[in-house]
């Protein structure tokens, strides 16, 4: 028999277990990175880079080369 | 176009790297409002299963569900607010946590609405002489007990404003001064009412606006008392955080309240709203409460129930108003977009 969906007072006390759990380790994670001024710069780059790539005037970065293989 | 096949040693590869994180700070404060909402029947196991296991997700489609689709569209068309559940509130220019398990529920406008209230007033004067000024008093004051509205006193303000301005200033430049002369252009009924004594003029206007509760303008009156009764419930604001002086101004004017299309009201508002969103703005609603705290959630919530209650009542009845202009042939002018967004 499928279980019957939670009432109010189950959903309520789910809640307030979960805010008397430890955040996540995901979140944890995040957060010192979102504190940390290095790992911002390099998510502000990249953005930045998206939103070039993304724009309208189709420029293309140029690749690194100590990055990117030559094609040939 | 072809593919440079990625260069292991140099680009990672992205499988198996999540795409998504949420982060919630303060999630035990966010988890505690959850259950706030449902014990507030504002959320439930549908709400949940929809939200995919997202608390701040839940949170939003709660709220939203109280304030309800129809009362949204009607809001959405009249006027421009921002509903805000916050653990921060700014504090000259910065967030500033608020502390101690608290949450702070704001609504901000972003936009005013607009009422071309002087056909309005006309068509009631007609039928009774005074009723069309004792519905413009009673409306102005039930309204003033809960949101800031911009209408002939901001107007007639602005005006002692500008001739204090030329009274200092040197005599060549007078002449650069327009005075918008507000008070030549109220209704005659509103110019002889503007300096009655409050008592006197709120027992008369109420004795009439009784004696017309049943006759041609009964859903204007009735929705009139509605508003009347939700602004004198006695639901105190947190107003002592917003008075300690961390904005820069009090709230931006929800409702634009005129006489004519381009009237001399306008006039000062167009003038005035210029400058409006350049610096912080009070919220046109706060209430602070502790999500623990059952009481003080249940106050929280009735402070935002009476403050969208009045609104869809009021914007019911702007919208009346105007349809029935619209009925008499005078074309409604849409301000909407021009309504503070241009500042």
């Amino acid at each position: 028999m499928a279980r019957l969906a939670m009432t109010r007072e189950e959903l309520a006390a789910l809640f307030m277990s979960k805010a008397a759990e430890p955040p996540p380790a995901a979140n944890l994670i995040l957060a010192r990175h979102l504190q940390c001024k290095e790992s911002c710069d390099l998510s502000s780059a990249i953005a930045e880079a998206t939103q070039r790539y993304a724009g309208t005037d189709r420029t293309l970065l140029l690749a690194p080369p100590e990055l990117l293989p030559p094609l040939a | 176009m072809t593919l440079a096949p990625a260069f292991s040693q140099a680009l990672p590869s992205l499988v198996g790297v999540r795409t998504d994180y949420t982060h919630e700070a303060n999630r035990d404060l966010l988890f505690q409002l959850c259950a706030a909402l449902v014990r507030a029947e504002l959320g439930n196991a549908e709400t949940w299963k929809q939200a995919g296991g997202s608390a701040i997700r839940f949170a939003q489609a709660s709220m939203a569900s109280g304030i309800g689709d129809e009362r949204d569209k009607l809001l959405t068309r009249n006027v421009e607010y921002h509903l805000l559940v916050t653990d921060a509130l700014d504090r000259y220019g910065e967030d500033a946590q608020l502390g101690s398990g608290r949450l702070a529920v704001l609504i901000e406008c972003g936009g005013s609405g607009y009422l071309k209230i002087g056909p309005a007033i006309e068509a009631m004067e007609a039928e009774a002489e005074g009723l069309g000024a004792a519905f413009y008093w009673t409306l102005t004051h039930a309204l003033y007990k809960v949101m800031r509205l911009y209408n002939h006193d901001d107007a007639l303000m602005y005006e002692e404003q500008m001739h204090e301005y030329a009274a200092e200033d040197d005599e060549e430049n007078q002449g650069q001064y327009e005075f918008p002369e507000v008070e030549k252009a109220l209704p005659e009924c509103i110019r002889k009412t503007l300096k009655r004594d409050y008592r006197e003029g709120k027992a008369h206007d109420r004795a009439l606006l009784r004696r017309h509760r049943k006759g041609q303008f009964k859903d204007w009156i009735g929705r009139l008392r509605r508003i009347e009764q939700l602004a004198r419930l006695p639901l105190k604001q947190s107003r002592e955080y917003l008075e300690e002086g961390h904005y820069d101004q009090p709230p931006l004017p929800c409702l634009l309240v005129c006489f004519k299309e381009q009237d001399a009201i306008v006039a000062c508002f167009d003038e005035e709203s210029q400058s409006m969103l350049e610096c912080s703005s009070e919220p046109a609603l706060c209430a602070i409460f502790s999500a623990a705290n059952p009481a003080e959630v249940r106050n929280a919530l009735r402070i935002v129930a009476r403050f969208i209650q009045i609104n869809a009542e009021l914007f019911s009845l702007v919208e009346s108003i105007h349809e029935s202009e619209a009925h008499r042939g005078d074309p409604f002018f849409d301000r909407s977009e021009s309504l503070l967004r241009a500042a």
